[in-house]
């Protein structure tokens, strides 16, 4: 009697689940399709572009101050210094931050590291105030973890 | 001692102490601030899990699921009951989770397909492997052993579900207690999968029998196995899981049957009627086929010790659980009442043997009921012989339709549900 009753509440559970899926499935491949057309992917690639001429950048920027007359020590300091805080390298123009930065209840964290790790997989939006995704899938206890990667 | 409701009242306990767990991991002030389609996500996970669980170990046939669930009939049936709760609760865990992301307008990909980090990807993997053998299960109709083979499947199902919950960054990894309560139950259910599968044949007792003497008589047949080795030790009232080993016309299938007695010379008997599909192909058996025997089960004896007037009702081949039974109850003095409703006098097996006890024991009660001609049995007509239904234990075995209108109208003449044991055997 129970066990016909919870067949039939399953069967119509697995139509709706199934009717409210191929609606959101529709609609996002839609989204999906209009993003593409203005450009959605487009962007991403441009992104992508842009990332590759700052490294190419960056790693020209310490080939160059690697010269061969120069002794070894003083590189190794200057790269040192280099890489947290480009900004002490005068000559050169400031260059651009490589980290993820995100915002999250008003402190910065830097999950460059962290976003492949993430058991939530790399949903970081980098350079945005992440709070209000942070709070639908965290308890605010994992701040505490996450002092590691404040930055500020 | 009556156990009748103990094991539902324990898993009822489980799914509220796991509420309140949930509840207490959420103590630190983001309950509030939960997104509450994530909060019921995660209730129906964790809830879901542990029914899902529970229900390996109620099908596990375990001696204490047997001793908790007052017979294997109805852990089965509870076992149905937790596995399809835990199933709604299970397929609605990751949809809320796909409606949260399309509200937010974020990806619902990592929740649908095994594309994302592995810790969902075990979720998903979990998810279909229970869809598909939930949808076999409960709208294709498949033959009972291809079935039962898709059914083990559920064992990967509660595999990927376990690595899930393990891998999860979610309230289960962060807050310990909740973390190790759902953990203990998913490994409690696949501890109790390895038994079934593994350890249970050999902890029960496995027994190899050949057949002695076969008989049929109309659509009955009476069958005589003789043990080839070591013999099965049995209470009245038990039955045993019999699987017949080399006779290609008989399908490898195993069936549970009430073991009507063991002779002097350590046959055990049977009474089969061709019913279904497979007691057909039983009348193919020979003298000399193999028959593996597991068992035994039933807990019939142990309900007679503890009632000194009982009263059996037995519908056409459900007489078998109760020929054993009458005698022992007999012999140790007890005030025994048997009603044996038949279709037609033909049908009545063993009635000879009633009538010839019923001469011998005054404290025996012996009625014949034919259905064909006085109509169905019912309460009014036991309350004819007996006055105060109340102060009686009934053994009812019988087919389901009179089984459920016999405990329905005894009910309602005053008998007490624990007062009431009926012997199903829809085990699967």
């Amino acid at each position: 009697m129970i066990t016909k009753v919870l067949t039939k509440v399953i069967l119509v559970n697995l139509l709706v689940v199934a009717a409210m899926l191929g609606v959101i499935i529709v609609k996002s491949s839609r989204d999906a399709a209009n993003a593409s057309e203005t450009g959605g992917v487009t962007t991403l690639l441009a992104d992508i572009e842009i990332l590759k001429k700052d490294i190419t950048q960056l790693e020209e920027m310490y080939s160059s101050t690697s010269s061969p007359a120069e002794p070894q020590a003083p590189v190794v300091e200057e790269k040192t210094a280099a890489v947290p805080t480009p900004a002490p390298v005068k000559a050169a123009p400031p260059p651009p931050d490589n980290r993820c930065l995100i915002t999250v209840k008003g402190n910065r964290y830097d999950v460059t590291a962290y976003r492949k790790r993430h058991p939530g997989g790399d949903i970081f939006k980098c350079g945005s105030d992440m709070t209000s995704a942070f709070n639908d899938q965290h308890s605010s206890g994992i701040l505490k973890k996450m002092q590691q990667y404040m930055v500020n | 001692m009556n156990t009748r409701h103990s094991g539902t009242l324990l898993i009822i306990l489980i799914v509220f102490i796991t509420t309140l767990l949930l509840l207490s991991a959420k103590s630190d002030g983001s309950l509030g601030s939960t997104n509450i389609l994530l909060l019921g996500a995660q209730f129906l996970g964790i809830i879901g899990a542990v029914l899902f669980s529970l229900s390996f170990v109620l099908s596990s046939r375990a001696r204490f699921v047997e001793y908790l669930f007052d017979g294997l009939g109805d852990a089965y049936k509870v076992h149905h009951i937790t596995g399809a709760i835990g199933f709604i609760f299970l397929i609605n865990h990751p949809f809320l989770l796909v409606l949260k992301a399309f509200i937010n307008g974020s990806s619902t990909a990592m929740y649908l397909i095994p594309v994302g980090p592995v810790s969902y990807s075990y979720g998903i993997y979990a998810i279909y492997f229970l869809l598909t053998l939930i949808v076999l299960t409960l709208f294709i109709k498949l033959p009972y052993n291809i079935w039962k083979v898709t059914h083990t499947f559920m064992g990967a199902s509660l595999f990927f579900a376990l690595l899930h919950v393990l891998n999860i960054e979610s309230d289960v990894s962060r807050n310990m207690v909740l973390g190790l309560w759902v953990e203990f139950f998913l490994l409690a259910g696949g501890v109790a999968f390895i038994y079934r599968l593994f350890l249970y044949k050999k902890v029960t007792g496995t027994y190899l029998y050949k057949v002695g003497h076969f008989s049929a008589v109309g659509e009955v047949f009476n069958l005589t196995l003789f043990p080839e080795g070591e013999s099965i030790k049995s209470s009245v009232g038990q039955y045993a899981f019999l699987k017949v080993l080399n006779n290609k016309q008989v399908s490898k299938e195993e069936h549970p049957f009430s073991i009507v007695e063991i002779n002097e010379m350590g046959g055990i008997v049977f009474s089969v009627k061709k019913i279904g599909d497979y007691t057909r192909t039983l009348g193919n058996l020979k003298s000399g086929d193999k028959v593996e025997i597991v068992g035994p089960f039933g807990i019939i004896h142990k309900k007679l010790d503890a009632h000194p007037e009982p009263v059996f009702v037995a519908g056409g081949i459900g007489i078998t659980p109760f020929v054993a039974t009458v005698e022992e109850a007999l012999a140790s003095g007890k005030k025994v009442y048997l009603y044996y409703s038949v279709r037609e006098p033909a049908e009545a097996l063993y009635d000879e043997r009633f009538k010839e006890l019923a001469e011998k024991f005054s404290n025996f009660k012996y009625k014949l009921w034919i259905s064909n001609t006085r109509g169905k049995i019912g309460a009014q007509n036991i309350q004819q012989d007996i006055n105060d239904l109340s102060k009686k234990f009934f053994f009812v075995c019988g087919p389901k339709p009179m089984m459920d209108s016999l405990k329905k109208q005894l009910r309602e003449k005053g008998v007490k549900s624990d007062d009431i044991y009926m012997e199903d055997f829809t085990l699967r």
